[in-house]
C-alpha cells in the first residue's frame, strides 16, 4: 500500500478542497487501501504558488494548483481568465475540452500528470454603489490581482491597483481600495460584507484549478489502482463542475444574508465587457505561440470569436 | 505515541546544538533537516532551499528591514535622545517613569507593523540605548521591550490575524477591530506591574533630579514635535488611504531620512552606517525567520501538531477545560514553532474542536493570538528573545528571565478576557453591522 | 571587523568580500525602499506599478548576501551561556565543532540552492506578477550568497584553529561590552557602541 501526501491552497470549508477530500475518499475506497492520499489544505505543507514545482521536483507527489497564476510562463493558462471568452459553464467546458491537450502535453513535458480541472465560480464586482453601467467606474480605486484582470480593469476605466491578497481588509477600511472584482468565494473568504454593499454577477470568466501528479509517482502504482484512480478524477471533474455552480447560487445567498445586494450585470456592462474581451483576446493571440492559438482555434471557431 | 517520541528526540538534538553555541537560525534548519531526513520519505535538501526561498522573498517581510533601518537613522542622529528628553519632562510623576516608552512605544509601533519581531527591533533600536544610558534597570528594560514587542501581533495590522482570518473564515475587520481593546488591556497589564515593581523597588529606577515647571515642560516639549511629526506621517499614510502597512514601512525611513538632513546629522559615512547596521540587524532576525519556515515546513511533513492535536481533541473536555488544554498545548508548541505555522499546521484539527464545543471562533482568534505571542517569548525559538540577544548582547536565557514577568501577564490577560468576553467581542459587534 | 592584530594579503582581501557583501546587501535594502516608493508614487500619478515582487527579490538578495558579513560582525545569535564557562582547550574544541557544525550546514545550504536555482532554469520557472522575471535569476544570488557563508566559515574554524578570536566572537551589544557613563542622565551613546547591534 502507498500513502500520498498532497498539498493544496485553500481551507477545508472552500468546495475545491471537499471535492479533492470525495476525490481521495473514493480512491482509497475502490482502490481497496491500496492508495491513501493525506490531504494537507491551506497553504499548511507547502504554498499553493509553490505547489507546481513541488510536485514537478519530486518534494511532493500530488497537489492542487491554481492555472491562472502561471500566465507568465505560458499565456494558456491565462485564457480562462479573459472576460466573455467562456462566460458559462456550458462554456468553461468546453473551453477546458479544448485547451487539455495542450495542457497534457505541456504537463507530461515537465514530468507531471493532470488528474483533473476545477472551475471557480465565475466573477463579479464588489463596490459600495449599485452599477448601473460602466460609467459608474471611471475613477474608481479596483484592487486587481494579475495582468489581465489589471488590463480588464483599466479598459473599464477603473483606477487599477496592484495589492496582495492579505492587504485587501486593511486597505478598503482606509480607502486604498474601493471596488474588487473576484468570485463569491473569495468575497466570502474576506467577508466583503464589511466593506461593501454591492455585488454584481457579471459571470464572464471562469478560471481553473487542477489536481496535478507526478508521473514518477503515479507509473510506480500498479495498472489498477492507475485506473481507480483515473475513473475518480473523471467523477472529480464532473462533480468539480456542478459544485462550483451549486456554490455559486449558494454563495450569492450568503453574501444576500449579511446584507449585500446581488444583482446581474446591466446589459451595457456586459457588452463593454465582451468587447473588451474581444480586444484582449487579439493581445492574447500576439502573446500566445502558435501551437496554443491553434490548439484551441475550433473552440474559437465554434463561439464566433474568430 | 510515535508523534511523541519523535517529537522528544528532536527536542533533544535542538537542546544539544543550542546549548553547543551553534547559532540559533542554524540550529533550527538541522532540527528541520534531522527531521525531514530520518523520520519522513520526503527529499530534505530540495525542501530546504526551496523552502528558504520561498519564505525569503515575501512581500510582508519587506517591511522589517525597512522599519529596522528606520530605527538605526533615528538612532543615529539625535531625534532618539530629544525625544527621551522631550519624554521625561511629562513622564516623571509616572512610577516607572522612561520604563513605560517601551509599552506605549511599542502600542504605537504595533499600530504601524505587523509583526512582533519589527515592533521590539525598532523600538529596541531606539530606547535600549537610551534607557540603559539613563541609567534604568537592565531587566525591566527588557522585560518590558521584549514583552510589548508582541503587541505588533495583536494590535493591527497583524500578519496573524490575517492568517486566522483566513483560516478560519472570520472577518479580517472584525478580527481587527476584536484586537485594539485585549491590545490596550495588556498595554495596561504591563504599566500597572511596572508602576508596582517601581513602587516596591524604587532603588531600581534611577533617581529624578528635575523640578520642571509646566511652562518648562511644555518648552521641553518641542523635542518631540519631529518624531511626532514622523508617528503622524506613517500613521497617516495608513490610514489615509495613502499606502498599505507594509508600504508605510518607506514612508518611515524616508521621514526619518529627512528629519535627520534637517538635524544635520546625515553625512555619507553615517548614511553608510545606518544601512549596513541595518542589514545586520534585519538579515540576523531573517535568516532565523526563514530557517524557522523550514522548521515548521519539516514539522508539516512529520505530522507531529496535527498527531498532538487530535490526541487533545481524543479527550472530549468541557469548554473551558478544552480553553485551558489549547492554551497549554500551544504554549509548548510555541517554544519551538513560529505562531503562524502553529495555528495553520493545527487548524484542520483545533478549529474543528473549537466550534464544536460552541465557543465564538472570533474571539478564539484573539485567545490564540495573545498565545502565539506568549510564544515570542518563551525559549528556546522565541524571536522577541532573538531579537533583543542580537541588541543587547546580554544572553538569551538573561532575557527569559527578564521577560517572565510578562509571559505570565499575558496568561493574565487571557484569564482575563475568558472572564469577560466582551473585551473581545464588543467593539466588533457596535462598530459593525 | 576586527579579528586579529596580523594583516596579510589575503586577510584583506578576504575582509573586502565580505564588506563588499555587507555594501551589496544594503544597496539592496535600499532596493526595496525604492521599488515601494515607485508602487506608491505611480498610485497617485494613476499609473499600475507592481512593486511587490521586486520589492521582495530585493529583500532575498539583501538577506542572503548579508549573510557572510552579519556572521563575521558578531550579529547571528547563538547561545553561549553554556560554552562561555568552559576551560580553555575545552571550548576550543567547541568552538572547532561549532564551526564545522556551520561550515557543513552552509556547504549543504549552498549545494542545493545551487541545484534549485538550476531546476528553476530547466523548468522555465517565471515569478507570477508583473515583472515575470526567471526565478533562476534572484535564486543565484540566494547561492552567492550562500557561497560567502560558507567562505566566512573556512576562515572562522582556521581563525579558531589557529587560536586567533574569530569574528563572530566580536559580538556585543548596547548592554554587553562597552560601559556606558550612567551618571549623565543626557549623555546618550559612547560613539564607539555603533557597530553593536
Ligand atoms: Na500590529
Ligand atoms: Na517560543
Amino acid at each position: 500500500a502507498t500513502t500520498w501526501l498532497m498539498a493544496s491552497g485553500y481551507p477545508e470549508e472552500n468546495f475545491h478542497t471537499k471535492n479533492i477530500r470525495m476525490f481521495i475518499d473514493e480512491v482509497e475506497d475502490k482502490s481497496g487501501g491500496e492508495l491513501t492520499i493525506d490531504l494537507q489544505p491551506n497553504d499548511s505543507l507547502i504554498k499553493l504558488d509553490s505547489i507546481k514545482r513541488a510536485v514537478q521536483s519530486g518534494q511532493i507527489p500530488i497537489g492542487e494548483i491554481r492555472l491562472g497564476v502561471y500566465g507568465n510562463e505560458d499565456p494558456m493558462y491565462i485564457l480562462a481568465g479573459l472576460p466573455f471568452i467562456a462566460p458559462t459553464y456550458e462554456a468553461a467546458w468546453e473551453l477546458k475540452d479544448a485547451q487539455k491537450p495542450y495542457f497534457d502535453k505541456l504537463f507530461d513535458e515537465a514530468g507531471m500528470k493532470v488528474l483533473f480541472y476545477s472551475p471557480w465560480p465565475g466573477q463579479g464586482f464588489y463596490t459600495k454603489f449599485p452599477v448601473n453601467g460602466p460609467d459608474d467606474f471611471a475613477g474608481v480605486k479596483l484592487r486587481i490581482y494579475s495582468t489581465s484582470t489589471q488590463e480588464m480593469g483599466e479598459l473599464l476605466g477603473f483606477q487599477a491597483t496592484i495589492l496582495p491578497f492579505a492587504e485587501i481588509p486593511q486597505a478598503f477600511s482606509t480607502g486604498l481600495i474601493e471596488a474588487l472584482f473576484t468570485s463569491p468565494q473569495t468575497g466570502i473568504d474576506i467577508q466583503a460584507w464589511d466593506n461593501t454593499d454591492y455585488y454584481t454577477d457579471v459571470g464572464a470568466l471562469y478560471s481553473k484549478n487542477a489536481v496535478i501528479v507526478s508521473k514518477a509517482a503515479f507509473d510506480a502504482l500498479d495498472e489498477a489502482t492507475q485506473t481507480v484512480i483515473l475513473e475518480a478524477a473523471k467523477t472529480a471533474e464532473k462533480r468539480a463542475w456542478e459544485m462550483s455552480e451549486a456554490t455559486t447560487t449558494e454563495q450569492k445567498g450568503i453574501l444576500k444574508e449579511h446584507g449585500m445586494t446581488v444583482t446581474e450585470a446591466p446589459e451595457s456592462l456586459v457588452e463593454k465587457m465582451t468587447e473588451i474581451g474581444g480586444k484582449m483576446l487579439v493581445t492574447w493571440k500576439e502573446s500566445a505561440s502558435p501551437e496554443a492559438v491553434e490548439a484551441v482555434t475550433p473552440f474559437f471557431k465554434s463561439k464566433g470569436l474568430e | 505515541m510515535a508523534a511523541g517520541v519523535l517529537a522528544t528526540i528532536l527536542f533533544t538534538v535542538m537542546l544539544i546544538l543550542l546549548a553547543g553555541g551553534v547559532w540559533i537560525a542554524v540550529s533550527l534548519g538541522i532540527v528541520g533537516w534531522v527531521a525531514l531526513e530520518f523520520f519522513t520519505p520526503a527529499p530534505a535538501g530540495s525542501l530546504l532551499a526551496s523552502t528558504v526561498w520561498d519564505s525569503s522573498w515575501n512581500w510582508a517581510l519587506t517591511a522589517l528591514p525597512l522599519f529596522v533601518w528606520m530605527g538605526e537613522i533615528l538612532f543615529r542622529t539625535r531625534l532618539s535622545q530629544d525625544m527621551f528628553l522631550g519624554l521625561s519632562a511629562w513622564l516623571s510623576w509616572l512610577p516607572g517613569r522612561l520604563v513605560h516608552v517601551n509599552i506605549v512605544g511599542c502600542g504605537i509601533m504595533a499600530a504601524v507593523a505587523g509583526s512582533s519581531a519589527v515592533t521590539c527591533a525598532t523600538v529596541g533600536r531606539i530606547s535600549l540605548p537610551e534607557l540603559k544610558a539613563r541609567g534604568y534597570d537592565e531587566r525591566m528594560i527588557l522585560g518590558t521591550l521584549a514583552g510589548s514587542g508582541t503587541l505588533g501581533l495583536l494590535i493591527p495590522p497583524s500578519i496573524m490575524l490575517i492568517v486566522y482570518g483566513v483560516i478560519s473564515q472570520q472577518s479580517i475587520s472584525r478580527l481587527f477591530m476584536a484586537g485594539v481593546l485585549p491590545g490596550i488591556l495588556i498595554i495596561a497589564l504591563f504599566m500597572g506591574y511596572v508602576m508596582i515593581w517601581s513602587w516596591l523597588r524604587p532603588e531600581l529606577t534611577p533617581a529624578d533630579t528635575e523640578k520642571l515647571s509646566l511652562k518648562e515642560k511644555l518648552w521641553r516639549s518641542r523635542y518631540l514635535i519631529p518624531v511626532m511629526l514622523l508617528i503622524i506621517a506613517v500613521l497617516g499614510s495608513i490610514y489615509g488611504g495613502f499606502a498599505t502597512p507594509t508600504e508605510a514601512a518607506t514612508v518611515g525611513v524616508i521621514g526619518s531620512l529627512i528629519l535627520a538632513g534637517f538635524s544635520r546629522s546625515l553625512t555619507p559615512k553615517t548614511f553608510m552606517d545606518t544601512l549596513l547596521g541595518a542589514v545586520r540587524t534585519s538579515c540576523m532576525i531573517t535568516f532565523i525567520l526563514v530557517t524557522a519556515a523550514f522548521l515548521s515546513m519539516a514539522m508539516g511533513f512529520t505530522g507531529i501538531p496535527r498527531h498532538l492535536a487530535t490526541w487533545v481533541d481524543s479527550l472530549h473536555l468541557s469548554p473551558y477545560a478544552l480553553l485551558f488544554v489549547l492554551g497549554i498545548f500551544y504554549i509548548i508548541l510555541g517554544c519551538f514553532l513560529d505562531g503562524v505555522s502553529m495555528l495553520v499546521l493545527t487548524a484542520t484539527v483545533v478549529l474543528p474542536m473549537v466550534k464544536a464545543a460552541g465557543i465564538d471562533l472570533l474571539w478564539f482568534g484573539i485567545f490564540a493570538v495573545i498565545v502565539v505571542e506568549a510564544a515570542q517569548i518563551t525559549p528556546p525559538v522565541g524571536f522577541n528573545l532573538f531579537v533583543l540577544q542580537g541588541m543587547s548582547g546580554r544572553d538569551i536565557l538573561h532575557i527569559t528571565k527578564a521577560a517572565m514577568p510578562f509571559f505570565f501577564l499575558m496568561m493574565l490577560g487571557l484569564v482575563i478576557i475568558t472572564l469577560v468576553p466582551q473585551i473581545v467581542t464588543i467593539l466588533p459587534q457596535t462598530m459593525m453591522r | 571587523m576586527t579579528q586579529s592584530g596580523r594583516t596579510g594579503p589575503l586577510r584583506h582581501t578576504l575582509d573586502g568580500v565580505y564588506l563588499v557583501s555587507g555594501v551589496l546587501a544594503g544597496l539592496f535594502l535600499m532596493g526595496i525602499a525604492l521599488s515601494i516608493i515607485a508602487q506608491i508614487i505611480g498610485r497617485f500619478v494613476g499609473v499600475t506599478i507592481d512593486g511587490t515582487e521586486l520589492a521582495g527579490f530585493c529583500m532575498a538578495a539583501s538577506t542572503f548576501l548579508g549573510l557572510a558579513y552579519t556572521l563575521k560582525s558578531g550579529t547571528h545569535v547563538r547561545v553561549n551561556l553554556a560554552t562561555r564557562g568552559l576551560p580553555a582547550g575545552i571550548k576550543q574544541v567547541v568552538e572547532v565543532l561549532c564551526c564545522l557544525i556551520g561550515l557543513a550546514a552552509s556547504a549543504y545550504f549552498t549545494y542545493f540552492s545551487i541545484r534549485l536555482a538550476m531546476q528553476s532554469y530547466q523548468f522555465g520557472d517565471v515569478s507570477p506578477g508583473l515583472i515575470a522575471a526567471p526565478f533562476w535569476i534572484p535564486q543565484t544570488g540566494m547561492a552567492i550568497g550562500g557561497g560567502l557563508l560558507v567562505i566566512a566559515f573556512v576562515d572562522e574554524l582556521i581563525l579558531v584553529l589557529k587560536g586567533e578570536m574569530p569574528g563572530y566572537q566580536t559580538e556585543e551589544g548596547v548592554l554587553a561590552g562597552k560601559p556606558i557613563d550612567s551618571t549623565n542622565p543626557d549623555a546618550g551613546m559612547p560613539a564607539d557602541v555603533e557597530r553593536s547591534i
